[in-house]
């Protein structure tokens, strides 16, 4: 670990033109990058292992709507599209969207938000990129091992029997939530410990927020999904029969253990993009929030009431009368929550000083889309309504207008804000503008047939479908082509930027965060003076000069 | 961050500072690991309010004495780890490694009464799955779920013990290289956290598994 | 967090002595008649056990709150996955398996 002492050496030119000490120039070496403990370069390794894993897992969604250009067989044979969309949804949620956001994102910028030099257990952190990825190999050994056909859900008594690769598939899992029990547990103890002198809890930025609450349902939640998957890889191995009737068991138990961490899950997964959306529609309408407690306590409500909601997932599984109508109650209090942030966002922008570049179109594509998501869940909760939409393509475009209208929309506009701050860098506006839009056409294209589709009775997971429901499966394949050009355009324009010559400035935004109090991209430590947090981090009031000096 | 000039780590403002977070972060992992037990807790539950018969008979086949040796083990073994903290703050380093012995050598003996208790269902034809000869002669609806969740429960259980052990023998040899010592004690104290979590799960076993059964 | 006046060797030796003599109730009350007590006695001298073990052995009482209210809280998550689970399966209505002709029965 670097010493006051260090920080006193001469330390080797950038290849560019210097402009002083940064995290990145600080030590070029690969071996200076893969066991470093500063938080912002474990962000970078993080971002770039989880975006590969978005990119496999956009490789089988494009094969899917492909195999359904027609209503039989187009590209692949049935046993093959089982694989496909297992392996499509186990790499999108836990190699992807659960860590996504946090350990990326979070990573880079949670210390710099509460004044902190680190994250409160450095070491731990790598080891959490480290146990991440022996966790994404194993599953990646399962794919070309037999693959793994028993749905992203493992649901037993198939997943104890399935032929294909479902222990080494459960155990990789397993071990992916051990890396993100570590990273929450961190991040608990970081904000608990490290906060600024003077910063407490209800001046904290509300990204920290999210994440806070995003982490007590890490660490709390994925233990439960760590013994359902371990005991189906347990009986797949040896046979235990535990969830097997014959032998007293009861299937329909192991569905309540594995939905008890992954309906929370969900809130993992759209709690940080929330953080990310508070943080851009504060920037660029250039005011304080409208209610700073209302999305800070709601953050903590959806973590609390998400944990009270499972069961809306086994409504026709076989679950009590009694249990269901639980469940249905307790799954629409958990929409207060969202939509006190909704509306808390929707009143901060108005009357504000909008500046409509990419991010904020990001901001708006959540609105949109978010709202139509979380709608559908709202009239999923209840139950006479769940009954007939229960495993169609109506649920399938519900949680893809959450998890991509959402979460990925949250997830890219923090890539574009967040990008100078990481690199320097400015992205190409026009570009951007036109890939957002792109993104959010091929979205609405792909996923609002897919409503209709469900509603209409198409079944999910199914591998052929009547010819009547071609149409509109066309047309969601279209979507789908345009939604992967506008990533792909994301993609390059942003490779570019990181090759052009011309610097983004310490704070180009001019946005109040105290992330941006500091150089762009940071020194090692963070901050070069101690962080002045009498003005607040949504302090509009004096907007910041040009640019910001930052280094002496 | 050994003892020298600088004791504390250098993102932390203070040692007493470094130490909660460290105390803050032991006590998350544990609650995480007692949700990881919970549901194996739950399905217990059910299965024994589903077939309290089938429990009843293989609670009369639980090795009663070795499970309640093994309890005496495991609370002398948090008596003798806790008190182990106390004397490394205490400064007695020689009292701090005798009383890790002590408690290392208690949990190799858990370990061993187990796996010869293992071996002992084994011979009477208890395995795992419900499968086994033992099963055939008790066809009671509850019998299987009984023995495969004490398989499992118990399991997992012994698998925390060894990692516990190790921790703590981890733990002596940098207490005996004086790497560990006051005021840089609370990794000690943060391995026998762990190690009294070994012992608050045994608390819950023991009873679900030996001796409640229907006199 | 060190001097607290509760944690020293003589609390710790009370509290051992505790623990073996609620040990010795619970294997006690094992061979006795309480019927369908057996299991919530059991588990509450469990229960009582667990907390001198948190409160003495561990530090809590000596702790700062936040550390408290994690045991708090993660005790809350595990009772609400038992009861929601438990609501399910005792209301199911289903009738329970008959015994099989060849054992003694219930």
């Amino acid at each position: 670990m670097a010493t006051t002492a260090d920080l006193a050496q001469p330390l080797p030119e950038p290849r560019r033109a210097a402009r002083g000490r940064s995290y990145l120039s600080d030590e070029v070496t690969i071996v200076s990058w893969l066991t470093t403990t500063d938080h912002k370069r474990i962000g970078v390794m993080f971002f770039v292992a989880t975006t590969l894993a978005f990119a496999l897992g956009g490789f089988f969604a494009m094969l899917l709507r492909l195999e359904h250009l027609t209503p039989g067989p187009t590209l692949v044979d049935a046993m093959t599209y089982n694989r496909m969309f297992t392996l499509h949804g186990v790499i999108m949620v836990f190699l992807f969207l659960v860590p996504s956001i946090p350990t990326a994102f979070g990573n880079f910028v949670l210390p710099m938000m509460i004044g902190a030099k680190d994250v409160a257990f450095p070491r731990l952190n790598l080891a959490s990129f480290y146990v991440y990825l022996t966790g994404a190999t194993l599953v990646l050994y399962s794919m070309f091992a037999n693959g793994l056909d028993t749905g992203w859900t493992f649901y037993t008594p198939y997943s104890a029997q399935s032929p294909s690769a479902v222990v080494p598939a459960v155990t990789g899992v397993f071990i992916v939530g051990m890396s993100s029990i570590l990273t929450g547990l961190n991040f608990i103890v970081t904000v608990h410990t490290l906060r600024s002198r003077g910063l407490g809890w209800l001046k904290l930025p509300l990204f920290v927020w999210a994440i806070y609450a995003t982490s007590i349902i890490q660490v709390l939640a994925t233990p439960v999904l760590g013994m359902s998957l371990a005991l189906v890889g347990l009986d797949h191995a040896l046979d235990l029969g535990i969830f097997d009737p014959a032998r007293g068991g009861d299937p329909v138990l192991f569905q309540h253990l594995f939905w008890f961490y992954s309906h929370p899950a969900v809130y993992i997964m759209i709690l940080p993009s929330m953080g990310v959306i508070s943080e851009l529609v504060c920037t660029y309408s250039r005011k304080n929030p409208k209610s700073y407690k209302a999305i800070a306590y709601s953050s903590l409500g959806i973590a609390a009431v998400g944990f009270l909601t499972w069961g809306h997932h086994l409504f026709v599984a076989g679950i009590s009368v009694f249990d269901a109508g639980a469940f249905g109650i307790l799954s629409m209090l958990v929409g207060i929550f969202s939509a006190i942030k909704v509306f808390t966002w929707i009143g901060t922008m108005r009357r504000g000083s909008i500046v409509l570049s990419t991010p904020m179109v990001y901001v708006c594509t959540f609105l949109f889309l978010f709202v139509f998501g979380g709608m559908t869940g709202i009239a999923f909760a209840t139950t006479s309504l769940d009954v007939h939409w229960h495993d169609t393509y109506f649920v399938v475009a519900h949680f893809h207008f959450i998890m991509v209208g959402g979460a990925l929309a949250g997830w890219l506009g923090a890539l574009h804000y967040w990008w100078p701050k990481i690199t320097g860098r400015l992205y190409s506006e026009r570009w951007g503008l036109l890939a957002s839009a792109l993104v959010f056409a091929g979205f609405v294209t792909t996923f609002f047939p897919q409503f209709l589709l469900g509603n209409a009775g198409m079944p999910r997971r199914y591998f052929e479908y009547p010819a009547k429901f071609q149409v509109l499966h066309v047309m969601s394949t279209l979507g789908a082509t345009i939604l992967a050009a506008g990533l792909l355009i994301t993609l390059i324009y942003l490779l570019a930027s990181l090759f052009s010559k011309e610097r983004a400035g310490n704070n180009p935004w001019r946005s109040a965060g105290f992330e941006w109090r500091t150089s762009s991209p940071p020194p090692k430590h963070n901050f070069t003076a101690l962080l002045d947090v009498s003005r607040g981090a949504y302090d509009y009031t004096e907007l910041p000069a040009e640019e910001e000096a930052a280094d002496p | 961050m050994t003892n020298g000039t600088r004791v504390h780590a250098e993102h932390f403002e203070s040692l007493e500072q470094q130490a909660h977070a460290a105390h803050l972060g032991m006590w998350l992992f544990l609650a995480s690991e007692a949700l990881l037990f919970s549901g194996l807790f739950a399905l217990y539950t059910l299965a024994r309010l589903e077939h309290p018969a089938g429990f009843h008979v293989g609670l009369q086949h639980a090795e009663k004495t070795i499970g309640s040796i093994n309890t005496l083990i495991l609370l002398t073994s948090s008596y003798s780890v806790a008190s182990a903290v106390l004397a490394l703050r205490a400064g007695k380093r020689s009292a701090t490694l005798t009383l890790l012995a002590v408690t290392i050598a208690l949990g190799l003996g858990f370990m061993g009464l187990k796996f010869f208790e293992y071996a002992r269902h084994f011979a009477e034809g208890i395995r795992p799955g419900g499968q086994g000869s033992f099963f055939a002669e008790f066809p009671v609806p509850g019998v299987a779920p009984f023995w495969t969740l004490y398989y499992v429960m118990t399991g997992l259980h012994v698998l925390h013990v060894a990692a516990g052990l190790s921790v703590l023998g981890w733990m002596s040899w940098k207490v005996a290289r004086r790497t560990i010592l006051p005021p840089y004690d609370h990794p000690l104290a943060l391995a026998a956290m762990l190690w009294h979590l070994v012992d608050i799960v045994w608390i819950f076993l023991w009873p679900l598994f030996y001796l409640t059964e229907r006199v | 967090m060190h001097e607290h006046r509760r944690v020293n060797r003589r609390s710790f030796f009370l509290v051992f002595v505790a623990l073996i003599a609620l040990a010795a109730l619970s294997y006690g009350l094992s061979f006795a008649r309480v019927g369908a007590l057996s299991v919530p006695l059991a588990l509450s001298i469990s229960a009582i056990k667990v907390t001198l073990v948190a409160v003495f052995f561990m530090e809590l009482v000596a702790q700062r709150f936040v550390n408290r209210f994690v045991v708090v809280v993660a005790m809350g998550m595990l009772s609400t996955l038992l009861a929601l689970m438990a609501a399910d399966v005792l209301t199911r209505g289903t009738p329970p398996l008959a015994p099989p002709l060849s054992a003694g029965g219930p």
